[in-house]
């Protein structure tokens, strides 16, 4: 879109050139060539040989250009379209979920049925990933003699409902379907305005409130994390299913954290190896840690990485995949946990873009030094990544 | 012309700029490709083998990082005990996911 307003205000900008030559060879010509469509090819004509009032070559651009223009706009158009009937669709389903599993809750006195036909969807969709990116997906055992499938993927627990107390009028049970259901979806923008923190959310890509998180939360019976300030998620990955995945975006404001770390690889695998269990101050799967399907990196006050785990009791590895953005009074933090082993290009890849979106306001911009007037975090850089304390 | 120069340095920044949104997209709408049957080389002389026993290092294709002592290896993967937390965890990749297998030098095996 701005690159596309930038072409229009060259275009702009030549236009102007072009009667700024001809005016000042005739000033009539100049204005013709202003208000009457076409007039401008007379002074083409015209001065072609005089190299002051000579205006060929603006007028070439002006015609490429406006056909490029013209092409441009007609797109943008018609993406906008597309992303309206996009976004229109996933509301539909979304209330469309909360219907069935209303249904289903009914007939189940308060238990919810598992929503089936909303994960076929997500489950093709990462079965192809796994068959297009099969890196680290069928070999993960406790033995090297029993390799274990990926069809054998833990699944998440399924949604529940909340059992209405007996000696109170029944109430309407809020359950996952429901959670997400009456979810407010946001496109485009995302803002924190008391944070300073605005998420660019790029096409296909919506976010949930951190309220309306922790409710689907809460119908999850997942603890709730003070931190989490959005979901972010793939339009066309829904929430529910063992396949499905969904980024959350937390702050951690303990302060400015030193950047300047050994950015060895190996270095930091073997010392987040050998840190303690539950230290960690990122969201993750916990358990151990086998490697980096994906080695940290380290660009532009962001830093990127995926881990293998073998979360604790579990039999087969999964994947959280990690982006921090640095910033003056502490990290914003972008994490997929729990992907399943082969999705690691996706699931870096995604982070790694809403991290270098993400913009911090009111100049909390990360500083290479210490600021005076801002707390130092208790941890540097390394310690996240290594999640040593 | 430095218009022209300006818009085109403009559309490569943001060329790149997306790249990880392009490749999200391909990710996520690449069709299932089709399902091969992988052909049994004849067995040869393996050099991974002469690594038994050893600390080393894996080099994964799309910048993964492994770890361990090389415990076996056949034709369709490596396996490796991995020291994690005082404890050692049992562990297999695929060949076909390794870029470079390397053993550590100086590491006690």
């Amino acid at each position: 879109m701005i690159a596309y307003l930038v072409l229009r205000i060259a275009l702009l900008i030549v236009m102007i050139l072009a009667i700024r030559r001809i005016w000042g060879a005739s000033a009539l010509h100049g204005l013709l060539s202003l208000f009457v469509p076409g007039y401008i090819f007379v002074p083409v004509v015209k001065y072609w040989n005089d190299p002051d009032h000579d205006v060929r070559w603006h007028v070439l651009f002006l015609l490429v250009g406006g056909l490029v223009a013209f092409w441009w706009g007609l797109r943008l158009v018609h993406e906008y379209q597309a992303d309206v009937t996009r976004a229109q669709e996933f509301q539909q389903q979304l209330a469309e979920q909360g219907d069935d599993e209303d249904g289903a809750a009914d007939d189940a006195d308060g238990t919810a049925a598992p929503l089936a036909d909303d994960t076929k969807d997500a489950a093709a969709t990462l079965a192809t990933v796994r068959q297009t990116h099969p890196l680290l997906v069928a070999t993960k055992s406790a033995s090297p003699t029993a390799p274990v499938s990926t069809a054998q993927l833990p699944s998440r627990p399924a949604p529940q409902a909340v059992a209405p107390t007996a000696d109170t009028k029944p109430e309407v049970p809020l359950t996952f379907a429901r959670a997400q259901a009456q979810a407010t979806v946001f496109r485009g923008q995302y803002e924190r305005p008391s944070m300073g923190l605005t998420l660019s959310l790029p096409d296909h890509f919506r976010a949930l409130s951190s309220v309306d998180a922790r409710r689907i939360e809460t119908t999850l019976h997942q603890p709730t994390d003070d931190r989490e300030i959005a979901w972010v998620l793939h339009e066309e990955v829904p929430l529910s299913g063992a396949s499905s995945w969904h980024m959350r975006v937390r702050w951690i404001d303990d302060g400015w954290v030193d950047a300047s770390v050994p950015r060895d690889a190996e270095h930091l695998l073997r010392t987040a190896q050998q840190a303690a269990k539950g230290t960690a101050h990122l969201a993750g799967s916990g358990g151990d840690l086998l490697g980096f399907a994906v080695a940290p990196s380290f660009a532009a006050n962001t830093a990127a990485w995926v881990e293998e785990r073998l979360p604790d009791g579990a039999s087969v590895s999964v994947l959280d995949c990690h982006a921090l953005r640095l910033g003056r009074k502490g990290v914003l933090e972008f994490s997929v946990v729990g992907a399943p082993a082969g999705s690691q290009a996706l699931c870096h890849a995604s982070v790694r873009l809403l991290a270098r979106r993400a913009r911090i306001d009111n100049g909390a911009e990360y500083p290479q030094h210490a600021p005076s007037e801002a707390a130092a975090a208790p941890y540097t850089l390394e310690d996240l990544v290594t999640q040593r304390r | 012309m430095r218009a022209t120069l300006f818009l085109a340095a403009f559309a490569s920044v943001n060329a790149v700029a997306d790249s990880d949104e392009i490749l999200i997209e391909q990710l996520i709408h690449r069709p299932a490709p089709a399902s091969k049957a992988t052909a049994q080389r004849p067995a040869k002389t393996d050099p991974a083998s002469a690594l038994l026993g050893q600390p080393v290092r894996v080099r994964t294709f799309g910048n993964g990082l492994y770890l361990g002592t090389l415990t076996a290896v056949d034709s369709n993967a490596i396996h490796l005990d991995i020291a994690v937390s005082g404890q050692v965890l049992a562990y297999a990749l695929p060949r076909s996911a390794i870029e470079v297998l390397e053993p550590i030098a100086g590491a006690a095996p």
